[in-house]
């Protein structure tokens, strides 16, 4: 079976029309074989059975009168029967022979006729023997034996075994042709459907047609075939259409989209920096009071002053924030091989000159690199170990960590921290500008440090996302390259 | 009396099939004799003739001996117990021909040879089997001779002879005749 799952279509329904062709006739021939080689057996034994009984009568008196002449005489008559080899008389109770035939002559006497047979006819390999015994007036007197040669029977059964032979020759070329005609009416059509099929499927050609023909199965099959492929390419053609039509929409809306942006940068870089000059003005006049008119105003005036100065100097952070995320947008990105765990330290060596009376441990992970804008990067990790010392501040025991998480989908970078934490309820409202989930009396700062990180890391193609809970600390979870 | 040389034993072997004797598993049996085996043909032509069911056959079927006897008791032992034609055998020895009826088969001694004639055509007008052991006994208007060569037993017939005294004689018996005289002969 293994073979016949290697043939075409074709070859397989030849194989099986051959096969049981060729099964029915061998069956047929072997019974036939088999009945005519029973029948000839069975008709040849009864000839010589006649043959026997009436040499057996003639045999009487000859055995009566003790005439072995005429006995051998009688027993000559069998000449007739060409197949008959030899043929004996005994009388009753003798073991020698009494009268003798054989066909060919003295030569044949060799053969040795066994001295009891059973009655009837008995079949040997190459002869057949059959006994009949000999009586006159109800008892026994004799015993007559013939032996007859089967070559008759075999020379028939060769040549029958001959035809079949040439029948089973003839039919089964007979039946190659016409079992191979007859498959190819079937397997045609498949094996053009298959050639289409190959064709749609290599050349993603969706306007070829498997030919029709036929109204069988296979016809159906051809027919559904090309309706599909008609509904393949309609919708094939539609979707690119559509695609095309989406890649203009979307064309359109990016530079729609990136023109605003521009014009939105621009004029809000334009702002921060036109806002800077009446503040400088703000500021300076109001330090000049301060020294000029100082003594003359009490107490409370003073204070009023500090409060104006207060407020202008954090309003300038807040514009030079809003500048540094601008140019955050604007810069070009140039990546390059960079140590994250030597920026690290740097940053960190910052913190600790800036604020030297706080005491807190810090653990860098050796050996950090990405391939990243260096200068951007060093804003990030400004900004996330600045929240980290800031929110840290009051812990006895701060601690900051700086590493990178091996397990998980993606190798992202972490900054963690054991300060104030925050609320998982609004960790989504942690990236957006001037969003503070802490008072600003608790902790100073302007709210845009985490969205100019988040835009940072989304320029380089990676993604940010925090972890924490309220007085429990928090990490900052950052990847800064695209997936793979 | 002649008694011949051994016989071929087949014919011993026939013998005891008819008398119906001891087993023929003897190793080595003594051979019969010549008139053991012309009694036993005397019975067998019995019964390869036929007598006309008329008044030729009596009440029993009669096996004569004329003149001299050379079978002596052989023949009484043959037949006894025997019935040819649906009656029982009788063995007599007789010195001159009966009337038609009395016997049927009827063994002719060698003694009578000069007296053949006459008793042959004493004989005539009935239904008796004449066999007798004389040269040219056929010839001489007798039904069957015996003769023997080289130690084998066998005879003669005169079918016009048997065919004039109204018996029916099969063929199987008249094939085993040496010579044949009259219709079929050879």
């Amino acid at each position: 079976m293994r073979i016949l799952r290697r043939l075409t279509i074709g070859q397989k329904l030849t194989s099986i029309a051959m096969l049981s062709s060729f099964a029915a006739l061998v069956s047929a021939s072997i019974a036939f074989l088999a009945y005519d080689l029973h029948t000839i057996r069975q008709s040849l034994a009864r000839r010589i059975l006649t043959d026997a009984q009436i040499v057996g009568f003639n045999s009487v008196s000859p055995l009566l009168f003790n005439d072995a002449e005429t006995a051998t005489t009688t027993l000559g008559g069998l000449r007739a029967e060409p197949a008959i080899v030899a043929a004996i008389v005994r009388g009753q109770g003798d073991a020698r022979p009494f009268a003798t035939y054989f066909r060919d002559g003295p030569s044949g006497a060799r053969l040795a006729l066994p001295a009891h047979v059973a009655p009837g006819p008995v079949f040997a390999a190459d002869h057949l023997l059959v006994s009949e015994p000999i009586r006159f007036e109800g008892r026994p007197i004799g015993t007559l034996v013939i032996q007859a040669d089967l070559a008759e029977i075999h020379s028939r059964q060769r040549r029958y075994a001959g035809i079949v032979l040439a029948v089973l020759g003839g039919s089964f070329v007979l039946a190659l042709g016409i079992s191979r005609l007859m498959a190819k009416t079937i397997s045609r059509p498949i094996v053009r459907l298959a050639d289409t099929a190959r064709a749609v499927s290599s050349q993603k050609d969706y306007s070829v047609r498997a030919p029709a023909e036929g109204r069988d199965e296979i016809g159906l099959l051809v027919g559904t075939f090309n309706e599909m492929l008609d509904q393949i390419q309609r919708q094939d053609s539609d979707l690119k259409e559509a695609r095309a039509d989406l890649e203009r929409r979307v064309d359109t809306r990016t530079r729609d989209l990136a023109a605003a942006n521009k014009e939105l940068e621009a004029f809000s870089y334009s702002v921060s920096h036109d806002l800077r000059a009446p503040l400088r003005a703000i500021d300076g006049f109001s330090k000049a009071v301060l020294s000029g008119y100082g003594p003359q105003l009490d107490e409370r005036g003073r204070h009023y002053l500090e409060r104006v100065r207060a407020g202008t100097q954090r309003m300038a952070q807040l514009i030079d924030d809003l500048l540094g995320l601008a140019r955050v947008s604007r810069r070009q990105l140039v990546r390059q091989r960079v140590n994250l765990s030597e920026v690290a330290g740097q940053v960190a060596a910052e913190l600790a000159r800036r604020q030297p009376s706080r005491q807190v441990r810090l653990d860098v992970q050796p050996g950090l690199s990405a391939e990243v804008d260096p200068h951007l990067l060093t804003i990030v990790l400004e900004n996330l170990m600045g929240n980290a010392w800031k929110f840290t501040g009051k812990k006895a025991e701060a601690h900051v960590e700086v590493g990178q998480r091996a397990d998980g989908p993606e190798p992202a970078f972490y900054v963690r921290d054991n300060g104030a934490g925050f609320d998982m309820e609004y960790a989504d409202k942690l990236f957006g500008a001037f969003q503070r989930l802490h008072a600003d009396t608790d902790f100073e700062g302007t709210g845009i440090g985490l969205a100019t990180v988040q835009r940072i890391v989304a320029r380089h193609g990676g993604r940010i996302w925090a972890e924490g809970g309220v007085d429990k600390g928090a990490t900052f979870y950052f990847t800064l390259e695209r997936n793979p | 009396m002649a008694l011949v040389g051994p016989l071929r034993s087949v014919t011993f072997a026939l013998l005891v099939s008819l008398l119906g004797a001891a087993s023929p598993a003897a190793p080595e049996p003594p051979r019969p004799t010549e008139y053991e085996v012309k009694a036993a043909f005397l019975y067998n032509f019995a019964k390869f003739v036929k007598w006309p069911e008329d008044r030729s056959l009596g009440p029993t079927f009669v096996i004569a001996v004329m003149g001299e006897d050379p079978f002596g008791e052989v023949l009484d032992r043959t037949f006894a117990g025997k019935t040819i034609q649906g009656r029982k055998t009788e063995v007599r020895r007789v010195r001159t021909p009966t009337p038609p009826g009395d016997l049927q088969i009827l063994f002719i001694g060698s003694s009578e040879k000069p007296r053949l004639a006459q008793i042959l055509k004493t004989l005539e007008g009935g239904s008796a089997l004449t066999v007798a052991d004389m040269e040219g006994f056929t010839e001489r208007g007798g039904m069957i001779a015996f003769r023997l060569r080289s130690d084998v037993v066998n005879f003669d017939i005169n079918l016009d002879q048997v065919e004039r005294a109204r018996l029916k004689m099969s063929s199987q018996l008249i094939r085993l005749a040496r010579n044949v005289i009259g219709k079929g002969g050879l």
